[in-house]
């Protein structure tokens, strides 16, 4: 587990520090457990766990979507007019009444940058996800891999210091999910944005990440923190070397006890 | 000579295959053309009956005029002008009455919308508002305005008010959470997140008000002038009653159901000029709409 050093080197994107966070309600829920966390700048952080371990909350209060209860979050990341954090969630994060060109320029338009610079940038940002040619279909035209897509583009577009994804990938099916897989590790080589990625898949989080942060069942705890020793550029080709079978191997062990605990097995 | 021989079954099989295509929009044409054609085959066929059950005696004529005679009735009331003036009657206080409720009903369901505490304070109210019978409330309003043209389009602005302010209302509650989340995610706040969310989240149903409104306020605008009016179609259809006059009460009450049916159209066609995300077509999938 990392500890944080006093001093905040300017390296570190994100410095999180015993953060807990209890959802007060009917029957108080506790998501996090004493979070300690620094994210470096530029890395591509990847979070796997249990179904309801709190992954998502502990990206939402990354991103300032959500406060935590006690613990202290530090972004180090400039502040502009564009939000520090650019999300993509998993599914119905993009807007119906608005055609693709105008979901990918949202995040733009909402920090008031001009018409046609936005506009500039989205035309970009889609030809990168290859969706040109679909600037004024409405989402329901498309496909669901089409559809994340958009998401994904709206995220690189809005020109953030980091993306934080939920599960972007989730929904879709194996082969197109292989595909996007590979085009957002070459979007992000590209960019060399901070990232940080809540999945479910080990082979997704070795295959994208520079490091993999494995939490326990809930209340969600920080079990392992690894590093993915596989150089850059990556492609599905890693998934062939015995030393990606090995890490899988540990992770699901050490995952393993966390999902039959999370299940109501012991 | 293979080369020739997989060109030619590569060209009888294009052949088949553009005549298979082909088959399948001449039976999609021939389907729908029959659909129109029998939707149009039953008021006639159910008029055609009608007109000669009254010929010969089957049906009362003096209580079910022929449509034949309705017609010539209807035709000699557009050139003497009367039935104008009853159309144009209802039609001002049907618009007046429509404008204003949905206006006001839209505004302060937005409000009720965006605004808790707004929300708090008048949702109840509303609610057991919404359920009197608004032409309960003609005598009142008669009281207040005496015989002018105030209560009679307040009436109408009142039943419509309700519809569209609880639909209004309904369209932002019922925005999908993750859209809000997205929404908050990107900074939308204010201004920008009631014009580039909540607004465009809320139409379908802000529209869907209207319809409904809209046939509710034909109801209300007619049963008005049926008792407190001396023009317009109500009235009309009230003292052909009274004077036992039934081929003009049957040109009021066509007159009146056209009225209807050009305003829902109307209302849909704002709809599609509104919504185009909603109505802009996807791929086509068979069973759907066929």
């Amino acid at each position: 587990m990392t500890t944080a050093p006093s001093a905040i080197p300017s390296t570190d994107a994100f410095v999180v520090r015993g953060v807990s966070k209890i959802f007060v309600g009917d029957t108080p829920v506790h998501a996090l457990d004493d979070i300690t966390l620094s994210l470096k700048t530029g890395s591509f952080t990847c979070i796997v766990g249990p179904s309801g371990c709190g992954k998502s909350t502990l990206l939402r209060i990354l991103g300032e979507l959500e406060t935590p209860t006690v613990g202290e979050v530090r972004n180090n990341l400039p502040a502009g007019r564009v939000p520090r954090s650019a999300f993509v969630f998993q599914e119905h994060g993009v807007f119906p009444w608005f055609t693709v060109l105008q979901n990918v320029a949202f995040g733009e338009q909402m920090a008031s940058v001009g018409k046609r610079e936005r506009e500039e940038h989205a035309r970009h940002w889609i030809a990168e996800v290859g969706l040109t040619g679909f600037e004024s279909a409405y989402p329901h035209q498309l496909s669901g891999g089409m559809r994340q897509r958009i998401a994904i583009a709206r995220a690189f577009a809005t020109g953030s210091p980091s993306l934080l994804m939920d599960e972007p990938l989730g929904a879709l099916d194996a082969q197109t999910r292989i595909l996007m897989q590979e085009q957002l590790v070459s979007l992000w080589e590209a960019e060399r944005k901070t990232v940080v990625l809540v999945t479910h898949s080990i082979e997704e989080a070795l295959l994208l990440g520079d490091q993999i942060v494995v939490m326990s069942a809930r209340p969600g705890r920080i079990k392992d923190v690894l590093d993915v020793p596989f150089g850059r550029p990556r492609s599905v080709e890693i998934e062939s070397d015995p030393e990606f079978a090995r890490m899988r191997q540990d992770i699901w062990e050490s995952l393993r006890d966390e999902v039959q605990a999370s299940l109501g097995f012991s | 000579m293979t080369t020739s021989l997989e060109r030619a079954l590569q060209e009888r099989h294009t052949t088949a295959l553009d005549e298979a295509v082909r088959r399948e929009h001449r039976r999609h044409r021939r389907l729908q053309a029959r659909d129109t054609a029998l939707a149009a085959l039953t008021p006639l066929l159910l008029l055609l009956a009608w007109e000669s059950a009254a010929r010969a005696g089957a049906l009362d004529s003096r209580l079910f005029t022929p449509p034949s005679e309705i017609l010539a009735e209807g035709w000699e009331m557009v050139v003497d002008g009367e039935l104008w003036i009853h159309t144009g009657a209802t039609v001002a206080r049907l618009a007046a009455g429509f404008v204003l409720g949905a206006v006001v009903g839209i505004a302060v369901g937005l409000l009720m919308g965006v605004s808790r505490p707004i929300r708090a304070a008048l949702g109840p109210t509303f609610t057991a508002l919404y359920a009197l019978p608004k032409i309960a409330i003609l005598p009142l309003l008669l009281l207040i305005f005496g015989l002018t043209e105030t209560p009679k389009v307040l009436s109408v602005a009142i039943s419509v008010f309700f519809v569209v302010q609880i639909n209004t209302l309904a369209g932002i509650v019922q925005i999908d959470g993750r859209i809000l989340e997205a929404a908050r995610a990107y900074r939308a706040t204010g201004w920008n997140l009631f014009r580039y969310v909540l607004l465009p989240g809320a139409t379908p149903s802000i529209m869907t008000g209207l319809r409904v409104s809209a046939g509710m306020a034909v109801i209300v605008v007619t049963a008005v002038e049926f008792v407190a009016s001396n023009n317009g179609l109500g009235y009309l259809i009230w003292n052909s009653w009274q004077l036992f006059q039934p081929q003009i009460m049957f040109v009021g009450l066509i007159t009146v159901s056209l009225i209807g049916a050009l305003i829902t159209g109307l209302v849909i066609l704002l709809e599609r000029a509104l919504l185009p995300w909603r109505h802009a077509s996807g791929p086509r999938r068979k069973g759907r709409k066929s």
